[in-house]
């Protein structure tokens, strides 16, 4: 205590006493506390604990947010430069690639890329991923979002403190442009132009919503299942507004074409007899049956299953379910068949020559008879099969007699 | 998508309202054989050869097989295709649809018979020799408005009087058609006994017609109830 008196006395003769007096904390000394250049670590400057100015404290703040920011800048640069090495290589690596397969090297592009190296370095691997592939960094490393804040600390993204700016953001513009296209409507009732919008409505045929994995990569954020598909329920309510046309190219920016099943078929050419008839053959399956089916065109309705007449099916359902096909597409007695089945009981044998036959017929329809045949359900493998018993069961779905204990 | 709000009831309806055609709902089925994207086949002739528009989810989805039963042939009938489902014991589909013709043919001999027999030219204009139509308007008959369901409410379980869903009035229909034909003796082809009981259907009278009425009063009865459906 007397030495730290003597402190006191000593700093209280340069400055004022009683200023002095309020900076100096003296606190509590414990028998525990620990002394340190024969002063008391209890008491302590305040000038060290608490800043004496407004100013000071900002400063402070701004310290830390200048470190931040320079932190990050270091680890873009560091990110850029990685980056821009890397697409050198890709580049470099691109005109090798060409020269070895001895193509120009200035068209050479991704697929290309892709082809040379499945020769080069063929894989058995069943995942595609992990096969050697050559891919723009772009693809392989993960894309980062710009700086989120400025030097004074202050985020650029209104939605910063949301933690996923871009998603909240992105919905936030949607509901905008939402209820913009409200006031328009508002606006053109009262100016009784309502009525030359009617024709102007948007349908998006043959388009669908990005998927959700689509969604996270544009974003650069985790977006959850229930997040996306709240994101698709507000595209589509402004979809679905009359004058939805207005906003077409921010809806497409955000949907993508579909293909329709029936870009899918390749079609298939009817081969040539040696006799120089057309014919097509095709296979078909239905439980355990195998159906083969040749259809010879320009025919008389002639029938042949397993060498037998139609009489082959006793039942008179079976035989109309052959004749289905040939019913939809208009060829009951143009065609000639020679089907062979093997495998499974009466039912099944039906379904497998039926399936072969709607798909030997569509070498000799137009396309418009081929999408019906799709749409009756005639060129669908039924995948149904005999559910296997479980074990503890008497079936594959009866159980055991309920016993209430 | 393995959301857990997609799934609830609500989220579903939902959906149903607002986007037709662009989340897939997920099936209330134990197991499917198939993908949850495949699209009911289109059976109706008409409607293969009608218009079919750009949007319409066929063209982007796949479609299921056709069944073994169904077909576009004029033969082809829905309704009684599911008739003979619920007259099949054992999975014995050919001597369910030989019942089921049978009672088709009993009813087109009698009506038949009675046409030939009748001697007034307005009288017999009005006799329809069309089975089909014969069953289906027996069906509409016996087929309830209302039904009872019930619901708990405080502890205590009330019938409360409900409007029918279509799909249930279809099935209860057929199910007490083929019930009280099957409580009938058995010397009787069961052919016979359906034809009979359609016949009886058909002139609003018979054992279905009576069950309907009795399940109508009893829904009369319990009107008081009727609020508790919210």
């Amino acid at each position: 205590m007397a030495a730290s008196m003597q402190t006191f006395s000593r700093v209280c003769s340069t400055k004022h006493p009683i200023k002095e007096l309020i900076r100096w904390q003296i606190t509590k000394c414990s028998a525990l506390d620990r002394h340190k250049n024969g002063v008391h670590t209890s008491c302590r400057l305040l000038a060290d604990v608490i800043p004496e100015t407004f100013e000071q404290k900002t400063e402070n703040k701004a310290e830390k947010i200048s470190k931040a920011m320079r932190l990050y800048m270091e680890r873009a640069k560091n990110y850029n430069s990685m980056i821009d090495k890397e697409i050198d290589e890709y580049e470099v690596g691109k005109r090798h690639l060409a020269n070895i397969m001895g193509e120009d090297p200035d068209s050479f592009n991704q697929d290309d890329i892709d082809r040379a190296i499945k020769y080069l370095l063929p894989s058995g691997l069943f995942e595609k991923r992990a096969r050697p592939q050559m891919k723009h960094p772009y693809e392989v490393f993960p894309q980062r979002k710009e700086a989120l804040f400025g030097k004074d600390g202050r985020p650029h993204h209104y939605q910063f403190y949301t933690g996923k700016p871009n998603y909240h953001g992105l919905l936030h513009d949607i509901n905008m442009k939402y209820e913009h296209l409200n006031a328009t409507e508002t606006e053109l009732y009262k100016n009784g132009k309502m009525a030359e919008e009617e024709d102007k409505k948007l349908f998006l045929h043959g388009f669908q919503w990005i998927d959700h994995k689509t969604l996270t990569k544009q974003l650069i954020e985790e977006i959850s299942p229930q997040e996306y598909n709240r994101f698709v329920l507000v595209l589509h309510r402004l979809l679905k507004h009359k004058l939805s046309y207005k906003e077409e190219e921010f809806l497409l920016k955000y949907s993508k074409k579909v293909m329709t099943m029936s870009q899918f078929r390749s079609i298939e050419k009817p081969l040539i007899d040696s006799d120089g008839r057309e014919y097509s053959e095709a296979t078909g399956r239905r439980k355990t049956s195998n159906a083969t089916v040749t259809v010879y065109n320009n025919g008389s309705g002639q029938i042949s299953i397993n060498g037998q007449d139609l009489a082959y099916f006793k039942d008179i359902h079976q035989r109309e379910q052959l004749l289905f096909p040939l019913q939809l597409v208009n060829k009951i007695d143009k065609v000639d068949i020679v089907a062979t089945v093997e495998g499974g009981g009466s039912s099944g044998q039906t379904g497998a020559i039926r399936l072969a036959l709607a798909h030997a017929l569509c070498s000799f329809v137009d396309t418009d008879s081929i999408e019906r045949l799709r749409l009756a359900g005639l060129l669908t493998k039924d995948p149904r099969t005999r559910e296997r018993k479980k074990p503890g069961q008497p079936g594959a779905r009866k159980k055991p007699t309920w016993k209430r204990r | 998508m393995a959301a857990s709000c997609v799934r609830t009831p609500i989220f579903q309806a939902f959906l149903l309202r607002h986007s037709k055609r662009v989340v897939p709902l997920l099936p209330h089925i134990r197991t499917l054989r198939y993908d949850v994207n495949h699209q009911e086949p289109t059976i109706d002739k008409s409607k293969l050869f009608g218009t079919i528009e750009e949007d319409d989810i066929r063209r982007f989805k796949p479609i299921k097989a056709a069944t073994n039963d169904q077909s576009t042939s004029v033969f082809y009938s829905a309704t009684l295709e599911k008739f003979i489902n619920m007259v099949m014991k054992d999975g014995k589909k050919l001597a369910a649809r030989k019942i089921v013709n049978e009672m088709l043919e009993n009813i087109k001999m009698t009506q038949v018979e009675k046409f030939n027999r009748c001697e007034n030219e307005k009288e017999k204009m009005e006799i329809e020799c069309n089975p089909e139509i014969i069953f289906n308007q027996g069906l509409e008959n016996i087929k309830p408005v209302l039904m009872l369901t019930p619901i708990i409410k405080g502890g205590v379980s009330y019938k409360v009087p409900v409007a029918c869903p279509v799909h249930r009035q279809k099935f209860l229909a057929m199910k007490w058609l083929v019930e009280s034909c099957r409580d009938r003796e058995r010397k009787i082809p069961m052919g016979k006994k359906l034809a009979y009981e359609i016949f009886d259907a058909y002139k609003n009278e018979g054992k279905c017609v009576r069950r309907k009425q009795e399940l109508l009063r009893q829904c009369e009865e319990n009107r008081a109830f009727a609020h508790f459906r919210y």
